[in-house]
């Protein structure tokens, strides 16, 4: 007896060292970003929109949870807490309904599945929630179940937890099964008629009998596959099965070790990981950590070429810069904003609207990803839209997300301070240029066509360099020589030139496209090209004759245009 | 003691009045309920003073005097007490004077209104839509039935148990026969005609896909646009998005006949007619019509006339001949036209350019007088954010509409009374149990609709319409 207890113990903190190694090391930018995907506020509507559904009481405790996901370290130890607290519920009820062999191996099993499900971006925190709250209730139930008439009980038992817990109400019935399945009366009669109350409930709820067992995890936009949803109800089936049969503990602990193992490796998504990560260090505002993880990237990600771009043409290096990044076409300066390529670069493409002064397009992206999220509803999105709000001069509608994100616990100081600007007209100088960056006359283009976009943001606000910028390197990133020359020429000749230093990547690409050899002085003139940047390209061409088609002798050229010319197939993304 | 209770009594009052004066920055009341005239059907017209800890209210009418008070910024009448008052007080004014306490401070405030209780009462139903003001992609679209008398409401559709599909234009001649449109894999028309459903696909070789529409008094025609919708983006800040139609023309469908017919007047490339309405004998079809240009390029030359053609309600077919009833010139564009069911008035939304107005801020209702044709633009009840799609109550004395007046971003319904002369008053929100919904709502009250009986079909069945159903084609009738 005390053997065992020991046991247990040593595989408590064996879990938890576990979990926490696999939470902090390998996903706490996805647990971070669930925290941005979803919102917790009070207010007569939220109270209206969790009454209106099943799991009342887990989704409200798993939406105030997953605030805390804000903060890495105390979100990780919330999710830590709840699973381990998931973990000894099923261990009791395990050993509750005879379990022989030790049910605190078992209970790993639906504990790993539960945690691999975890760290899925928008696996809801109200599901373990919802299921360690029903976990408990049959834990207290099970002596219950013994007497013939507290059976009965069950008819009511199922909907009500339903009602307070979600689809996890069904575990109660499967408890039921396990533990009086023989008896009609005690178990089957009660279950199924508590089952078929819960149904009807998913009726009046107006949910289809796919959302009523899945419920709260019904988020049909994104979460994907009936699979994954499964993946905690099989476990949990197979776990109790496999405890209350199996005469031996060794296969247990074998299957634990896989199952933990299974999850920590479904975690080390590190693509994945990494994404989320650079667009939250973008959301924090930590731009030099953008740029350091666009510059580390090795896998030529689209996401990690765009925000490294961003991170140039914030500061109006896009032109210079434009070749330090690894290029691969002019998609990488771009998001695609169509719900259909999921919800990420939905989320991430606001900044770059933003920047490049096309603040429709922005507003549209914010609005896009506030309605695909759970609830309709993201504190990341709602802080867009105040600070679109702030850019455009609607104060009226910034002042309604400011107040929303003002009964946040960890966006309240940020809210607090932006509507205090607001009232004050008093707006930071980040947003005075933001806002100097859009069209000053109004012309309409179809959506979703950046060109378009650019060209006529760049038309009508002569000033906007980040336009400018992103126009002309879209072209040269498409290898569209002839007509970089007739926008540097409309755009940027005798106009930006007078006000900044001619980028490199541009100097480059004109004299390239502009003349033959024998006039790259003239050129060279004519376009204000340096000096430096006119030599290199002589010795471009010597070295481009003697490498004789190998790319590869030219690589101490590879941040040039010239080098990119040469080397990279462009591919459609 | 008489000058010590004097002086007493000043301080007191000069007191109150510094106190009245810093709550007033400090406590503002939501919503805005003063000057309204209000039907003697509503329900209660709650409100919130932030920051307060107690309210009183005393209201003054020509029957008696009714107090109520509160704690906490939430301001409930009760129902019953409510309903007695407007009952008793029909046809009169109302005094109200608010006093609060804010919190902490104990500062003390005043507030006075005045309210006109109408013995026009307004229908009963109020539909509209709950929608993300998103520009192209929905997320859980519900249509909701409000009760007028209370805050009760019922689900008419849901999209989540009907494949996410858009639902929309809620319609109804509000004598048995309704309409909403599902769109998506298995969407269709969903016709009620006193009770018996049907999923239609008004789409035929000869006709495009129907949007906008209007039933005829007699339940038996429904006039509809047949539209290619699109969306452009603005360049500028002060704009959003604009949505256009490239092509447009008028059908009528014969719901008797399941037919769909159309008319070389309303039809072809030349001009682009849309928002089609019966008048209240159901002879006539006004709708707006402008000359087609290329756009978005050109989206803002299209500016869309009143105009009518003549409906022959026995052979269910439109006449040959439009008239323009009001030219738009070269700074007007009408939409959104709506008869009023006792023939005397046309209501039009009036913006700059285009077809589609709820992001234009410009955008007012105005109201047409079709005998005299004079034009009022109802200053009183338009505002600056955009106000649309409006809809008259059976009585043609109050008018619904959808306002974007409070933040410019998110739809709220107004209601407004219409006298017997055509005058407008005031305009005031939709009233609910607690207005703050109204603060921190992320969607849209969207196409408000009256009516005096109850939807018969509720979210279920549409579900189930959209899920089970076969669509019924619709016959082109040359």
């Amino acid at each position: 007896m005390r053997k065992s207890k020991i046991a247990d113990a040593a595989l408590v903190l064996a879990c938890f060292a576990a979990l926490a190694y696999a939470f902090i090391e390998l996903a706490p930018y996805r647990l971070g970003f669930k925290e941005q995907a979803g919102i917790f506020f009070l207010s007569p509507e939220r109270w209206s929109w969790y009454v209106s559904n099943p799991a009342v009481l887990s989704s409200l405790a798993g939406d105030w949870l997953t605030q805390f996901l804000y903060s890495e370290n105390l979100g990780i130890a919330c999710l830590i807490i709840l699973l381990m607290l998931l973990w000894d519920g099923l261990r009791r009820l395990f050993k509750g309904l005879g379990a022989e062999c030790s049910p605190a191996v078992w209970a790993l099993l639906p504990v790993a599945a539960q945690a691999a499900c975890m760290v899925y971006l928008n696996w809801p925190v109200s599901a373990p929630v919802g299921l360690t709250m029903t976990v408990w209730a049959a834990v207290l139930l099970l002596p219950l179940l013994s007497r013939e008439w507290t059976a009965y009980l069950l008819v009511l038992i199922i909907p009500l937890l339903f009602v307070l817990n979600g689809a996890s109400a069904l575990l109660i019935a499967a408890v039921a099964m396990f533990a009086y399945g023989k008896d009609f009366t005690k178990a089957i009669l009660p279950s199924v008629a508590g089952l078929a109350i819960m149904l009807l409930l998913g009726r009046t709820y107006n949910l289809t009998l796919h959302q009523t067992f899945s419920w709260p995890v019904p988020l049909d936009y994104i979460v994907p596959g009936t699979l994954l949803r499964m993946a905690v109800p099989v476990s949990i089936l197979a776990a109790t099965v496999l405890a209350l049969v199996c005469p031996v503990c060794w296969p247990g602990y074998a299957l634990s070790v896989i199952a933990v193992a299974g999850s920590v490796f479904s975690m080390n998504d590190r693509t994945m990981e990494t994404t989320v990560g650079i667009g939250t260090h973008a959301y924090r505002g930590e731009w030099s950590d953008v740029r350091h993880m666009a510059i580390a990237d090795k896998t030529g990600g689209r996401v990690f070429r765009y925000y490294g771009n961003l991170s140039y043409a914030r500061e109006d290096r896009l032109g210079d810069e434009l070749f330090t990044l690894r290029q691969a076409g002019s998609p990488g300066l771009f998001l695609p904003m169509g719900k259909e390529n999921g919800y990420l670069p939905i989320f991430f493409y606001i900044d770059g609207l933003m920047e490049m002064g096309d603040i429709s397009q922005a507003t549209d992206c914010a609005l896009l990803g506030q309605t695909i999220m759970p609830g309709s509803c993201s504190t990341r999105m709602l802080r867009y839209l105040s600070e679109i709000a702030v850019i455009t001069g609607d104060y009226d509608v910034a002042k309604k997300y400011l107040d929303i994100l003002c009964k946040t616990r960890y966006h309240r100081d940020w809210a607090s301070d932006l509507k205090a600007c607001v009232v004050k007209d008093s707006i930071p100088q980040r947003y005075l240029k933001l806002r100097a960056k859009v069209a000053r006359v109004d012309r309409m283009y179809p959506q979703a066509d950046t060109e378009k976009a650019l060209r006529t943001i760049s038309d009508l606000n002569p000033e906007n360099r980040t336009a400018v910028d992103y126009l002309l390197c879209l072209l040269l990133l498409d290898k569209r020589g002839s007509t970089f020359m007739g926008l540097y020429e409309k755009y940027w000749l005798d106009r930006l030139d007078r006000i900044y230093p001619i980028p490199k990547a541009y100097q480059e690409a004109l004299l390239v496209n502009g003349h033959t050899l024998e006039d790259i002085r003239e050129m060279a003139d004519y376009y204000h090209i340096s000096e430096e940047v006119r030599l290199n390209f002589s010795h471009f061409l010597q070295d481009k004759e003697r490498a004789n088609g190998r790319v590869g002798d030219l690589y101490e050229y590879r941040d040039t245009y010239w080098y990119y010319i040469i080397s990279t197939k462009l591919n459609k993304e | 003691m008489k000058k010590i209770l004097t002086i007493l009594a000043f301080a007191a009052v000069t007191a109150l009045a510094g106190c009245s004066r810093e709550s007033a920055e400090s406590c503002s009341m939501f919503p805005e309920y003063d000057g309204i005239t209000i039907p003697c059907n509503i329900a209660p017209l709650n409100f919130r003073i932030d920051g307060t800890a107690r309210i009183a209210v005393n209201v003054k009418g020509s029957a008696g005097e009714y107090a109520f008070k509160s704690r906490g910024p939430l301001f409930k009448f009760p129902a019953g007490k409510w309903k007695h008052m407007l009952e008793t007080e029909k046809g009169g004014t109302l005094k109200v004077d608010i006093t609060y306490r804010c919190v902490g401070r104990g500062h003390a405030g005043v507030r006075s209104l005045e309210w006109t209780v109408s013995t026009d009462s307004i229908d009963r139903y109020l539909s509209y839509r709950l929608i993300e003001p998103a520009y192209e992609v929905w997320s859980g679209i519900q249509v909701v039935e409000r009760d007028m008398e209370s805050f009760s409401t019922r689900l008419t559709g849901e999209n989540r148990n009907a494949g996410n599909c858009c639902m929309n234009c809620h319609t109804s001649n509000g004598a048995g026969t309704s309409f909403m449109h599902l769109r998506g894999a298995n969407g269709g028309t969903v016709l009620n005609r006193e009770g018996r459903l049907v999923k239609l696909n008004t789409k035929t070789e000869s006709t495009g896909n129907t949007v906008y529409g209007d039933i005829s008094p007699d339940g038996h025609y429904g006039v509809f646009t047949a539209a290619d919708i699109k969306f452009a983006i603005h360049s500028r800040i002060d704009r959003r998005m604009e949505v256009y139609d490239s092509g447009s023309d008028l059908v009528v469908l014969d719901f008797d006949n399941l037919t769909v017919t159309d008319s070389p007047a309303v039809k072809g490339t030349e001009y682009q007619e849309t928002f089609p309405c019966f008048s209240a004998d159901g002879r006539t079809i006004f709708f707006c019509r402008a000359r087609h240009y290329e756009q978005p390029d050109s989206t803002k030359f299209m500016h869309y006339d009143i105009a009518a053609v003549q409906f022959d309600p026995e052979t269910g077919r439109m006449g040959e001949k439009v008239v323009t009833v009001i030219p738009a010139g070269e700074n007007l564009s009408f939409s959104h036209l709506k008869c009023s069911p006792d023939g005397k008035w046309l209501m039009a939304s009036v913006a700059s350019y285009g077809t589609f107005p709820i992001w234009h801020p410009e955008c007012d209702n105005w109201l047409i007088n079709l005998r005299t044709g004079a034009v009022d633009r109802m200053d009183n009840a338009n505002s600056y954010g955009a106000d649309t799609y409006h809809s008259w109550s059976s009585n043609s004395r109050w008018v619904v509409f959808a306002s974007k007046r409070d933040d410019g971003v998110y739809g709220r319904p107004y209601i407004v009374h219409i006298d017997a002369d055509g005058k407008a008053g005031k305009a005031f929100v939709l009233p609910q149990k607690d207005p703050d919904l109204y603060r921190t709502t992320m969607k849209s009250f969207n196409i408000p609709e009256l009516f005096t009986v109850p939807e018969v079909y509720g979210t279920h069945d549409v579900a189930a319409f959209y899920n089970k159903v076969q669509t019924v084609p619709v016959e082109y009738r040359p």
